[in-house]
């Protein structure tokens, strides 16, 4: 018996070393895949933690900034066409929303996997630079989303807008069903994770530091998100520290810039260089836009056209004069109906020259100095503080064109001396409907002056839409024939089309669509 | 390790040696023959003896029949002479006549006849003996030749001697000796009884591991037939194996019912596409498991199905046995179903191929050799439809009409033809002559059209061969008491059906098994082998997804050249392809690759009888192969001058391998090659160890209870790594020196593409595993497996890795039943099996994400001057993520008629596939809307059966008849996909749920319209011409369903007819249930302008009836050559002409009957070559894959099995082989 004992023990014994020898031997790597066991290897990780699709295609096309040109042209593709229209879009293709989506959850679960490891290699005090970043990445994904998929923030219905799924932690299961939270609740997670990230935020981590949430980047967004969430002091404090004491030497040097040649990529590899002092974010994307409102025949069908152009956008007038003392004009092509500031080119990655195979890259500039200029020049303006307003405008304008400082007389007589827009008689002032208040005299004056540079700047690079959302502007869409315009459809403040529908595989994995 | 329990199951009693002993001797006997198992006994025979020995009239018996006679060699020596006059009498009555009325007892199982004596009562007459006594004896082989070196001992002592020259041995034997023990390698051990006799023969049996059909082994156990619960075919190598064929696996093809082979490329060291009962998979391989000498084979690198006809250089090393000499090969064991596979497992779920080469036998040393010399038929214009030179030019002259090939766009085209030359001729001005090269005037211009018309270059003459390819083997088999062994060295010499195919390969094979001691063995096995191969220059092919063109830039593939290439082309002319100089000819000579390929295995087993029952056994082996493929681009190769070709200003802004830098404004475009050429290497390295302990336990209880347990466990380890290397501007010419400018890696930056990659993959797997068999009598048999699988490649996560596997199975031999004998002969045996099983596979190799997989990656950054390195989240986490998994039921019946002269063999399955790897739509929060996950099901069921029957028999002629058919249908039954209409219409097809694992469908076809251009029905259900959407995914049910890619019937007809020493062998193979797209008419469309409208192309001769007035849309399906007008008007034109390619006019039924093989061979008889010394000498010629019996005549020459994707692609050629054997 006790023989047996010992045997049963050693067997026992020999079994259990055994298995863990096995489990050992099975604990190999089967390929070459990272391990993050290290603070350099969550800094790595964060390289891809930025969106590689950005929103510029959806939110232009959206926006009225393209019209319809007529049955001389072809859409580039049918996103396009469902773009352009507003409906629901069923294709997933570069730029569609499947892959927005995919690109900006895929950027956020690559935060919280890098969250997770700074979680598990110590709470020591020299990753919160990574963990700053992390923050900033989670929030800057769930904001473009939340921009893009639902309504705009609002203080009235945002508790119950749908909002759009909030995850801080990384998956582990195949298909986890999700619930949309409300818009509100993803603004206050978002302004959780950018208020505790800002100050861990260290550039000295970032090897490519304008490819990354740089110190200025983040206060950057920190200052977009609070305009879009009408927290002014946060904006002007955030923006300030973007801008310094003097805004004028961080803008772009727009004379040099209106100096080089329309042709090839000039302009465009100058606009978002890393050496231009007025970018501060870049990211890099999988993208057909470069092509679609480039100077090429594709898809325009729909596109920034003349009849937008010379009303309401690069070719219009303001309390500036001509649209000629701009340093960077448009590119104008006989033979196509778009109107073009080269900024965003776009950069081909070649898998098979023979057969020009490979794929389409744009650089978005995600944030510039010039755009959080006009931010805090908002919130200067939503606080009455017009003579603050008027200066970061005119600094703005100095930069920007020959025409030197603004005044708020200028801002007040031209704003209030033009007519409201219609579809067929465009001006640059469209009737704001936000469901807050903006008094109707000098301060919409300075608003309506702030979202007309606003869509001038930003034109083709897709913040036009937000502005519209943000302000319940009632837009057309139009076909524009032989300088004949005829209005196909209408946008009103409350359409639920503001809120671009979730792409059609996530919906039918489950998930509440937008209701239509 | 069950060799012992064969032995100790029979060793129980007489009967069972006795019986034992008869299927030995059947199953030596048998060796040469085709699955010998039935023989009639109501062959007639006729004969006449006048007081002879009994002998004469067993010499006349098997001079008439194929009877082979066993006895002990006294048996007869007090016989008196007999006489006897039989006149067309069955042997059971001659033998009635002439042995039984002395005492003497025969059985004639198949051609054996085996006598013995009644017993008497020996006992008793031992007990009277003297102490001492001498016992002498004879030790023979199954043949009856004698075994010396045969340890003969008294059992219990120490007390021996061996047999010598002549297998004779004398022993003293005492009182309490009763039992002589015989032990020699190679050969069962024998306890013989003494009974107090004196003499004592004993014929030695071979081990039962060498042995036919009786035994079925699974790579790591042997069982005994009737035993064996599962499906399986075991096939000798010396029957299947196609002579020629150097890739011994497509010697398989239609040998064993349910086992489909599909020859997708012809190439050397190419695997067919083989399939045991059909898809297991719907995204992994589904590839069959491997297994030679007990040892799992692993691939150098994964390469999946759809890979395989690809064309890519990587399938030139897809097929795990291209190193083994097919002579070496002893046999096939296939495993089908999941009790068969069981014993593997997690890895068995496609089925399971068991090789078992050659071992030494006991006795003489046996030299032989064989020599195949093989030349291959050039393809002939002939078999296909291709326009000669004369309609091609009228096609060019109508594209030239209508504003295609004008001087304008062809003269400084990327690609041109006659036109382009003509063009670039009359632009040559040769200032010394002061002549253009080409007068440019209507007479001139005319004059050089139409001796291009009266060209009729025959580029399969050009490029291919039909030198004779030879493959010599030599081996030497030799034993003795103590070892024995096999050697054997190979010589493949091919030089080349093709140009730049060559190939040499060479193998050793060393097998040797050594006996220490009674009780332990120890077997050795070694083999290498090298390959030197060229292929003809080639890239990894690119799918265009916009149009699902497949590409491959620079193909210069022999055959598809050949296939492609217009006709009225000048083969010694240079025209223009990438803008630079091409001529086939030079670029083969100069665009090549050269594989080296070592494979070697060594493995050793230790084998330990600890108790008789008991044996444990030890297997150690270690894999090692490598590879290095280098491709030469030389300096002058088109592939190279591409990359420099800029003769003007226009063409040097058009060359697209040409480098502008963006960060210098205004720059002009360089050329990143100025001189030299491309040298890329792939290398690749696979080194695994196995080890495998086991033990075998055998015993049977009163002769009634058999029992059989099996039990181990085994660890392998595979670590693979590939390492890629471009070369960049080596002068080949020039000293082999290089020589670069740094733009190009400025420009690879820039790209994001590598000069050099390197990829390791590490597997790891650990498995317990044990199996029972339990029989009452062999008449009612149980069997349960189960294994317990642990691998690494689901990912470090300990709940994914470990699975269970299991098998319940059982047997009825209704022949052993007492009630049997009512039956008999008319059915002569029956069994009834049924199994049920789980088996499993790990899925597609990249789903490995049971953790988060995050891999480096360097995002793209248009500037070399930020780029920056990274991590990237390439898989989520998957904790869900396990096996793919099968339940499968099976149900077996195998059946011998008219004593065993007709066999059927039939089998009847059900699977139900599970867990299959998937794509899944999710909410995509975490990061992937898609995933790939455990979530498809698939369905499978079918029949299959094997029917040889003896047609003919008689003393010099024979006729015998193998049909095999197999039929199996599989369905997806649930899967998630987002399959495009471009996914389903391309020819491999696609997985949809409701079909089959790949189902292809067609985009339906309207007829031409009034201006002779396609019209379809697209994805809204309307009649268009360019509105369809090759990516719709929605609005898919407008697809036409052609049917499954993948045949469901498989099978073939074997004929083999024996008169005297001629044998004549035909193989028809057929194949049928399943649809081909056929190869695209309109190629190189996609292009803008469509390439197709060049001077290049060559077009099937249905072109003859396109459309070219109104009204011809009545009678012709055709379309129109479009005008360049009407292309410009709308160049998604584009999309109506692919979609012609896709289209249901573009399918053929994929069946065809094929005449595999015939052959006709010679043994030369015995006497005349005995004054050669030469043992046996046989000489064979054969023609292999000679043409279709049927296919379906849209295919026009297009072979349906062929998957012509360029690159290192080739289909089976047409052959003709013949063989010279020699045995010293």
């Amino acid at each position: 018996m006790k023989t047996y004992k010992y045997l049963l023990f050693q067997i026992i014994f020999a079994l259990a070393l055994l298995s863990v020898s096995c489990e050992e031997f099975l604990d190999e790597t089967p390929d070459n895949r990272a391990v993050i066991d290290a603070e350099e290897k969550i800094t790595r990780l964060l390289v891809s933690a930025y969106p590689e699709t950005s929103y510029c295609y959806l939110s232009e096309l959206s926006s009225d900034n393209v019209d319809d040109n007529g049955g001389a042209w072809t859409a580039f593709d049918r996103l396009q066409t469902q773009t352009y229209n507003w409906q629901d879009v069923t294709e997933v293709s570069n730029d569609s929303p499947q892959d927005l989506w995919d690109a900006c959850y895929k950027a956020i679960a690559t935060a919280n996997q890098a969250l997770a490891s700074v979680e598990e290699l110590g709470l020591s005090g020299n990753l919160d630079a990574q963990k700053g970043e992390a923050l900033m990445c989670r929030a800057f994904g769930h904001f473009v989303l939340v921009n893009v998929f639902s309504k705009a923030y609002s203080e009235t219905t945002g508790s119950s807008d749908l909002g759009i799924p909030w995850i801080d932690a990384p998956e582990t299961m195949v298909s986890p069903k999700y619930n949309r939270t409300t818009v509100a609740d993803v603004y206050e997670k978002i302004n959780a994770d950018i208020e505790e990230a800002l100050p861990l935020i260290n550039d000295n981590v970032y090897e490519v530091p304008k490819y990354h949430f740089n110190k200025k980047a983040a206060y950057a967004f920190a200052a977009r998100f609070n305009l879009y969430y009408r927290k002014y002091d946060q904006v002007i404090e955030y923006a300030t520290k973007v801008l310094g004491a003097n805004p004028s030497s961080v803008l772009r040097d727009w004379e040099y810039a209106g100096t080089l040649s329309q042709n090839d990529d000039l302009r465009g590899n100058e606009f978002i260089s890393v050496n231009n002092r007025a970018t501060l974010l870049l990211t890099s994307a999988y993208s057909f836009w470069g092509r679609i409102h480039g100077p090429y025949s594709a898809g325009a069908k729909y596109a920034h056209n003349a009849t937008i152009s010379n009303r309401e956008t690069t070719g219009s007038t303001g309390p500036w004069g001509s649209y000629t003392n701009f340093y960077y004009r448009y590119a104008s092509y006989s033979s196509l109906p778009k109107v073009i500031i080269r900024k965003i080119s776009e950069y081909f990655e070649y898998t098979d020259p023979v057969n020009g195979i490979g794929f389409a890259h744009i650089i978005h500039p995600v944030f510039t100095t010039d755009e959080t200029l006009l931010c805090r020049a908002e919130a200067y303006a939503f606080k009455k503080e017009y003579d603050l307003a008027t200066a970061d405008l005119s600094a703005f304008m100095v930069a920007f064109s020959t025409s030197g400082a603004l005044s708020r007389e200028a801002v007040n007589d031209f704003y209030s001396g033009i007519a409201y827009y219609t579809p067929a008689e465009p001006t640059v002032k469209k009737e704001l409907q936000p469901d807050f208040t903006v008094e109707s005299g000098e301060q919409e004056n300075f608003i309506q002056c702030i979202l007309h540079l606003r869509r001038i700047l930003t034109v083709h690079e897709g913040l036009r839409w937000f502005d519209v959302k943000r302000y319940g502007i009632k837009i057309y869409r139009r076909t524009v024939e032989n300088n004949i315009i005829t209005v196909t459809d209408e946008l009103p403040a409350d359409d639920p089309r503001r809120a671009i529908q979730l792409p059609q595989d996530v919906i039918n994995a489950g998930l509440e669509a937008n209701p239509r | 390790m069950n060799k012992k329990f064969m032995h100790l199951l029979f060793s129980r009693s007489r009967r069972f040696i006795f019986i034992m002993k008869m299927i030995v001797f059947i199953l030596l006997i048998n060796l040469p023959d085709v699955c010998a198992s039935v023989y009639s006994q109501n062959t007639r025979l006729s004969l006449e003896v006048k007081d002879q020995g009994i002998t004469e009239v067993f010499a006349q018996i098997k001079q008439q029949s194929e009877y082979k006679f066993v006895y002990r060699s006294d048996l007869f020596d007090d016989l008196q002479p007999v006489s006897i006059r039989a006149e067309n009498e069955t042997i059971e009555n001659i033998l009635e006549k002439v042995v039984v009325p002395y005492g003497i007892h025969y059985e004639i199982r198949d051609k054996v006849v085996i006598f013995r004596q009644d017993i008497e009562p020996e006992a008793s007459r031992a007990e009277v003996q003297q102490d001492q006594k001498t016992v002498t004896g004879r030790v023979t082989d199954g043949s009856g030749m004698p075994v010396p070196g045969v340890t003969v001992l008294l059992r219990g002592t120490t007390k021996g001697t061996v047999t010598d020259a002549d297998g004779k041995y004398t022993i003293q034997a005492g009182a309490n000796d009763r039992v002589l023990v015989f032990t020699f390698v190679g050969m069962k051990d024998q306890e013989v009884e003494l009974r107090g006799r004196s003499l004592v023969d004993v014929a030695m049996e071979e081990e039962v591991s060498e042995i036919g059909e009786v035994v079925v082994t699974t790579g790591m156990t042997k069982m005994d037939k009737r035993l064996f619960t599962g499906a399986t075919d075991r096939l000798n190598s010396d029957e299947v194996k196609i002579d020629g064929l150097s890739e011994i696996s497509r010697a398989l093809e239609g040998r064993s019912a349910g086992v489909s082979v599909q020859n997708v490329s012809g190439t050397f060291g190419t695997a067919p596409k083989i399939r045991v009962r059909g898809a297991t998979s719907i995204y992994g391989s589904s590839k069959p498991l491997w297994v030679v000498d007990g040892i799992i084979m692993e691939d150098v690198t994964e390469v999946n199905a759809d890979d395989l006809s690809s064309g890519d250089a990587v399938t030139l090393i897809s097929s795990a046995i291209a190193g083994l000499n097919a002579e070496d090969i002893e046999s096939f064991q296939i495993l089908k179903d999941g009790s068969a596979t069981s014993i593997y497992g997690a890895r068995a779920m496609p089925g399971v191929i068991v090789v078992t080469t050659k071992k030494g036998k006991a006795g003489e040393t046996r030299i032989s050799y064989t020599g195949e010399y093989t030349t291959r038929l050039k393809p002939n214009y002939g078999d296909f439809n291709i326009m000669n030179s004369q309609e091609q030019m009228g096609v060019y002259k109508e594209m030239q009409e209508k504003g295609w090939l004008n001087f304008a766009d062809v003269y400084r085209a990327a690609e041109s033809g006659v036109y382009g030359k003509m063009y670039q001729l009359i632009n040559t001005y040769d200032p010394v002559t002061g002549t253009f090269g080409l007068i440019n005037t209507p007479e001139a211009k005319n004059q050089y059209l139409r001796e291009a018309e009266m060209r009729n270059t025959d580029w399969f003459g050009r490029l291919f061969n039909t030198n004779v390819m030879s493959n010599h083997s030599v081996s030497i088999s030799s034993g003795t008491e103590k070892s024995s062994s096999y050697v054997s060295l190979s010589v493949l010499s091919d030089p080349g059906w093709s140009k730049q195919s060559s190939l040499s390969r060479y193998t050793a094979n060393l097998n040797t098994t050594y006996r220490l001691f009674k009780a332990l063995s120890l077997n050795l096995i070694a083999n290498a082998s090298y390959r030197k191969q060229k292929a003809p220059g080639t890239l990894s092919q690119d799918i265009d997804v916009v149009f699902g063109e497949v590409k491959r830039d620079f193909d210069i593939n022999p055959y598809s050249y050949a296939m492609n290439t217009s006709r009225a082309l000048d083969p010694d002319e240079f025209y223009t392809r990438n803008y630079a100089d091409f001529n086939i000819g030079h670029e083969l000579e100069n665009n090549y690759m050269e594989l080296n390929v070592i494979d070697m295995k060594y493995q050793g087993e230790m084998r330990w009888n600890i108790l008789p029952e008991l044996e444990v056994s030890a297997l150690g082996a270690i894999k090692y192969q490598t590879t290095s493929q280098e491709h030469k681009i030389r300096d002058e190769s088109n592939q190279a001058l591409a990359y420099r070709a800029m003769p003007d200003a226009t063409i040097r802004d058009k060359n697209p391998f040409l480098y502008t830098n963006p960060d210098v404004p205004y720059s002009l475009p360089i050329s990143v090659l100025p001189q030299g050429g491309i040298y890329q290497r792939t290398d690749y390295r696979m080194t695994g160890y196995d080890f495998r302990a086991t033990a075998t336990w055998n015993r049977v209880f009163n002769e009634t209870h058999i029992t059989n347990f099996f039990g181990g466990m085994e660890v392998s380890s595979v670590d693979r790594g590939k390492t890629w290397f471009n070369g960049w501007g080596l002068q080949y010419s020039m000293g082999e020196i290089p020589f670069y400018i740094y733009e190009f890696f400025k420009k690879s930056i820039e790209e994001n593409t590598s000069y050099y990659s390197i990829s390791n993959t590490r597997s790891r797997h650990v498995a317990f595993f044990g199996t029972g068999t339990y029989s009452f009598k062999r008449r009612y048999t149980l069997n349960g497996t189960i294994r317990y699988e642990g691998s690494n490649k689901l990912g470090k996560s300990k709940s994914a890795r470990w699975l269970p596997t299991w098998n319940l199975a059982g047997a009825w031999n209704m022949h052993e039943e007492n009630f049997f004998g009512e039956f008999d002969p008319v059915l002569s045996h029956f069994t009834l099996k049924a199994s049920y099983s789980l088996t499993a596979d790990r899925g597609p190799a990249d789903v490995t994400n049971s953790l988060v997989v995050i891999n480096s990656y360097s995002p793209f950054r248009p500037f070399s001057s930020i780029q920056e390195s990274g991590l990237q989240i390439v898989d989520l986490e998957n904790s869900e993520l396990t096996y793919e998994k099968k339940h499968e039921l099976n149900i077996g019946v195998d059946m011998g008629f008219l004593d065993n002269r007709i066999n059927l063999s039939a089998d009847w399955y059900n699977r139900k596939n599970y867990d299959l790897i998937g794509p899944v739509n999710t909410q995509g929060v975490g990061g992937q809307i898609e995933k790939l996950a455990n979530v498809a099901d698939m369905d499978s069921h079918g029949i299959e059966f094997t029917l040889s029957t003896r047609n003919i028999q008689s003393k010099n002629f024979s006729w015998n008849t193998d049909f095999i058919f197999a039929h199996n249908k599989n369905k997806i039954t649930r899967l998630e996909s987002n399959a495009r209409i471009i996914d389903l219409v391309t020819g491999s097809g696609f997985a949809r749920e409701g079909y089959p694992v790949r189902g292809l469908f067609s985009i339906p076809f309207k007829g031409l319209d009034e201006n002779g251009m396609p019209t379809f029905l697209d994805q809204d259900g309307q009649v268009t011409q360019t509105d369809l959407y090759f990516q719709e995914r929605e609005n898919i049910d407008f697809l036409k369903y052609e049917g499954p890619t993948d045949p469901t019937v498989t099978g073939s007809l074997g004929n083999i007819f024996r008169y005297r020493n001629w044998r004549l062998n035909i193989f028809v193979t057929y194949s049928f249930g399943n649809k081909v797209r056929l190869d695209p008419i309109f190629r190189n469309f996609s292009s803008d302008p469509p390439r197709f409208y060049s001077d290049l192309i060559s077009t099937p001769k249905e072109f003859k009836n396109r459309w070219v007035l109104p009204g011809d849309e009545e009678i012709t399906d055709m379309p129109v050559i479009l005008s360049k007008r009407q292309y410009e008007a709308n160049d998604d034109l584009r999309i109506a002409y692919n979609a012609y390619n896709y289209s249901d006019v573009r399918v053929a039924d994929g069946g065809f009957v094929r005449m595999k093989e015939i052959s006709l061979s010679y043994d030369f008889p015995r006497k005349m070559i005995e004054k050669l010394n030469v043992d046996a000498l046989s000489l064979k010629v054969q023609g292999t894959n000679l043409f279709l019996l049927y296919a379906d005549s849209k295919l026009n020459g297009q072979d349906p099995e062929f998957f012509r994707s360029g690159g290192v692609s080739a289909p089976v050629p047409k052959q003709f082989t013949m063989t010279l054997r020699l045995g010293l």
